[in-house]
């Protein structure tokens, strides 16, 4: 059991009056559906067991900030300024999360500071799948980012249910409001220094803002775009709230990846800054006001977001290098010229997209289908089918729908205002592919180049890997929603329900490193991924209930591998390297027969 | 072959009559009788109850044939089954519900007293299903059966019980087996004792053992009697035979993948073309769920002197490699080891097809907890 007396360490760095004391009481038992296996290792010193967690967990952070006779300790809820007046929503500070005991930050109990009347601000609710949703992106971004985010070690059901209110636009571009009945949980954030200090709590504690703290942050963020722009993340929701001010990730409701990078919103669309890809407008609207409020140099301020701009790109290309498998240090100045032809190039097809004004929401179903250039596609498979110019034409060329719409709301008046430039012309698709074809050229030239200093499979594997698409968190898909759903009508147990979370985690990061996994599948009965290791291939499978499964094969291309069995884990012998073309279409036998049934339909 | 001499045989093909096939129920309700005796026994509540089970009386034999199937005449510590433990086993299979038994060796003819007296002993108690032999007590027949009959050997109470006389290799005189042929065809009727001649096939023989043994039945008794004797034909040769041995017997030999598909041995309650689900026991005790030929650490159940043949059941029970069998049948290991394996690799039984199968998963772990 933790030390219920001691102080949170982010206590530090709160000078004034920047935290609130508020007592901690003991509340029913909550019930543990997720734990982070390898935080949870991490922080208690012990070998992860799922009952044994559950049972430590649920008794250490089964708590409430209502009154009762139970009191166990103080926690503290952190206020905030906002001098954009954007991230608060009517609240004093932190609404819904407090923080308690030495590393933890708990997300869901209504706190003081919640002030706000505005629908879903100020009841301190926290829907489940809310809940869920955030530990799913901060546990991958954490590992996935240069710069690591906080990360969530639990989410428990606070076995309450209350009705969700969800605002939309109607087809007349009128704000509705949907009801949605929903569980509502806890978050357990873990964070070990500054991750969850916020450049709000900052703002609001400190009298003296150093103008070189806010120069080292523009620097940050300006590289934290960047790396969104290439890991295709949109956060959809920038102000000083939701970062920390060493420039961390923080709250991911509004966060999802994105296939295409071309511009589209998950929050709303009426800043440009909202857009993927653009973000970085947004953080430098951010600084900009922090300059005006405070009565900062202007000049300073102008030369700061030039230094933003300049970061952003030196940035860009780092990660650049990143998705064609390249190491910066390695290959660039090698290479440095035609690496930032392809760049420039890159940077601006992969923008480009059809007017479908609406389905430039992501959760709209021709998100997808809209994007004119596939980069990921074609970074993934090009090198790996040793193609021809042709074929990578049709790697590189998405598969398009042009959608016409009845009518057409306020979006497509913003969407021209903020991105004709990227808007495509389909008139002139031949350009476009002439802009491809070029492209693809000059994609081979610099291989073939590479290709004469070093041997090019450790780069087709890591191509491979980085821009292989997520599995089930792009924009338009509502899995883990569903998942939820599935937990609470009891379709699925709880510890399947984490297994599926872990592996959810684990398969979705890109980030090249000594073990990748690839392709998550989720079946009704198990699921399955591929480990990518510098020279090994293993299809791996692992069963929601092992009485399920005698044995199993997996047909990939026109070959069938056994898979062996250990520790509760199927998994096939290496696969060698050029059969790795076939990763994305294999077929699973259970028990001698094909097997096809997906969890959900994603 | 001279003349198609196996239509002289019953087809030993299992058939929806259960009092016909080699092996054979008294009545057509046999496994209404046995479940009703099993349910008051331990095995009640086993998903496996195995109707037979098989010990080798002996392991000595008189023959001394270099590629014995029945592995005769090894280097085994334990030679022969006192009467002590022979009623013991008995007792065992009484109380725990497996009603029958089978004798083999070695040569189990070597061992005559304790057997008439073990057939007695389990009189009213368990069946006698199977007795093999290689013949050699045809030289005094008269005497043999006659014995053989006052222990006791007609009064099974669900099976009709069946002589099996091998004359494969053996040196025994083939007059010996006709005289048994004979003694029989005369004696008993199809519903009191099945007989059956088990032969074994050499490729290169120019005359097969039985186109001999039937011309010297005609040249000492006339006409072969027709369809009174089950035929069984096989190719087993002594699994830790040198491999030098085994290539000079030219013994045939098949894919994994079709072979493995021969056997039928499911684990579910069968009587006809063989009697299962069974239990195998060495001389010594050890304990393997098939006859002979899968002798091999993951088909092992216990010892049954040493650890009983509860444990010996339980065993069986919860093997997965028999939970797998009973749920895919052999032709199940198609579907788990790779096309390629199972059709570069050659056996000449599918027993061996098995044990391979079963070495094969068990070295790469294919099979799940089952």
């Amino acid at each position: 059991m933790k030390n219920l007396d001691e102080m949170p360490q982010i206590c530090k760095y709160f000078n004034g009056n920047g935290l609130v004391k508020q007592e901690v009481y003991r509340s029913n038992k909550y019930s543990l559906i997720y734990v982070n296996e390898k935080l949870y290792e991490y922080i208690f010193k012990e070998k992860f067991n799922f009952s044994q967690a559950k049972k430590k967990i649920e008794e250490l952070f089964s708590v409430t900030l209502q009154k009762n006779n139970n009191f166990i300790t103080n926690g503290f809820c952190d206020k905030q300024f906002d001098p954009m007046n954007i991230s608060l929503c009517g609240n004093l500070g932190s609404g819904r999360s407090f923080f308690y005991l030495k590393n933890f930050n708990i997300k869901g109990e209504k706190t003081v500071l919640a002030t706000s009347k505005r629908l879903n601000y100020g009841d301190g609710k926290y829907p489940l799948f809310s809940a869920i949703k955030e530990a799913v992106f901060a546990n991958i971004l954490a590992d996935d980012f240069n710069l690591s985010n906080f990360k969530t070690l639990a989410v428990l059901n606070k076995n309450e249910e209350y009705v969700y209110k969800q605002e939309y636009l109607d087809s007349n571009d009128k704000i509705r409001i949907k009801e949605i009945p929903v569980s509502t949980g806890i978050e357990i954030r873990y964070y070990n220094s500054k991750q969850l200090f916020r450049l709000s709590n900052y703002l609001l504690e400190e009298k003296n803002i150093s103008q070189n703290l806010i120069l080292n942050l523009a620097k940050i963020l300006a590289s934290v775009e960047a790396e969104k722009f290439c890991k295709r993340l949109l956060h959809g929701s920038w102000s000083v709230g939701n970062v920390s001010i060493d420039g961390n990730l923080i709250d991911f409701d509004t966060a999802c990846f994105v296939k295409g990078r071309f511009p589209q919103y998950s929050n709303t669309n009426k800043y440009k800054a909202s857009f993927f890809g653009f973000e970085l407008d947004g953080q430098k609207i951010m600084i900009e006001e922090i300059f005006n409020h405070y009565k900062f140099d202007q000049d300073k301020k102008i030369e700061i977001l030039k230094i933003m701009d300049q970061e952003y790109q030196s940035k860009l290309k780092q990660e650049f290098c990143e998705l064609i498998g390249l190491s910066y240090e390695n290959h660039y100045l090698k290479f440095k010229e035609k690496i930032d032809k392809l760049f420039d190039k890159f940077y601006e097809l992969s923008r480009k997209f059809l007017p479908n004004y609406y389905d430039t929401d992501v959760v709209e179903p021709y998100v997808n289908k809209t994007f004119l250039f596939d980069f990921s596609n074609f970074f993934c498979k090009f090198l790996l089918k040793n193609n021809s110019t042709i074929q990578g034409l049709n790697l590189l060329m998405n598969d398009l729908n042009k959608v016409e719409y009845k009518k057409i709301g306020f979006i497509k008046r913003n969407i021209i205002q903020f991105f004709k430039d990227y808007l495509v012309d389909e008139s002139k698709l031949d350009s476009y592919s002439l802009d491809a074809i070029e492209f693809i050229e000059q994609y081979k030239d610099l291989f073939n180049d590479i290709s004469k200093q070093e041997n090019l499979k450790e780069i087709i594997i890591k191509q491979f890997v980085v821009n292989f698409d997520r599995s089930y968190l792009t924009g338009n898909n509502n899995f883990i929603f569903e998942l939820c759903s599935l937990l609470s009508q009891n379709k699925i147990s709880v510890s399947t329900f984490n297994l599926i979370l872990n592996n959810l985690i684990d398969a979705n990061k890109r980030k090249y490193s000594d073990q990748n996994y690839i392709n998550l599948k989720i079946y009704t009965k198990f699921l399955t991924y591929f480990k990518i290791e510098k020279n090994n291939i293993f299809f791996v499978l692992k069963a929601y209930n092992d009485k399920n499964i005698d044995f199993a094969n997996v047909k990939i291309g026109e070959e069938y591998f056994s898979l062996s069995y250990k520790n509760n884990i199927w998994q096939t012998k290496n696969i060698s390297f050029n059969k790795m073309q076939f990763l994305f279409d294999e077929e699973v036998f259970i028990n001698g027969k094909k097997f096809n049934k997906y969890l959900l339909n994603y | 072959m001279k003349k198609n001499i196996r239509n002289l045989f019953l087809s030993i093909e299992n058939n929806d009559d259960y009092t016909k096939g080699k092996y054979a129920g008294k009545k057509q309700q046999v496994f209404d009788y046995i479940r009703k005796w099993q349910n008051e026994k331990y095995v009640k509540n086993l998903s496996i109850k195995p109707l037979q089970y098989t010990f080798e009386i002996t392991n000595r034999c008189n023959c001394n044939c270099q590629h014995c199937g029945m592995m005769a005449n090894g280097n085994q510590d334990k030679k022969r089954l006192n009467l002590c433990e022979l009623y013991g086993i008995i007792d065992g299979l009484f109380e725990c519900g497996i009603p029958g038994y089978a004798v083999t060796g070695g040569e189990p003819f070597i061992e005559f007293n304790n057997l008439c007296k073990v057939i007695c002993y389990a009189k009213g108690k368990v069946d006698i299903i199977k007795l093999i032999s290689n013949g050699f007590w045809g030289e005094n027949v008269n005497y043999y059966f006659s014995k053989l009959i006052n222990s006791g050997l007609l009064k099974n109470k669900f099976f009709i019980p069946n002589l099996q006389i091998s004359i494969g290799e053996q040196d025994v005189k083939l007059e010996f087996v006709c005289n048994i042929i004979n003694y029989y065809v005369n004696n008993f009727k199809q519903s009191d004792l099945h007989l059956g001649i088990i032969n074994t096939r050499i490729l290169g023989k120019r005359i097969s053992k039985l186109e001999i043994l039937i011309d010297k039945y005609e040249e000492l008794y006339g006409e072969f009697p027709k369809g009174r004797i089950f035929l069984t034909e096989s190719n087993y040769v002594n699994v830790n035979l040198d491999d030098k041995i085994r290539k000079k017997l030219n013994v045939p030999v098949f894919c994994a993948k079709d072979i493995i598909c021969d056997c039928d041995n499911t684990f579910q309650q069968t009587i006809g073309k063989f009697v299962g689900p069974k239990i195998f026991m060495k001389c010594n005790g050890d304990c393997y769920p098939c006859e002979i030929f899968n002798l091999h650490s993951a088909m092992y159940l216990g010892n049954y002197f040493k650890d009983g043949l509860v444990f010996v059941l339980k065993n069986l029970n919860k093997n997965k490699y028999i939970k797998f069998i009973k749920k895919y049948g052999t032709k199940g290991f198609n579907n788990v080891i790779d096309k390629k394996t199972m059709e570069s690799n050659y056996f000449e039984t599918s027993c061996n097809a098995c044990e391979f199968c079963i070495k094969y998963c068990e070295k790469n772990k294919l099979l799940g907890e089952l």
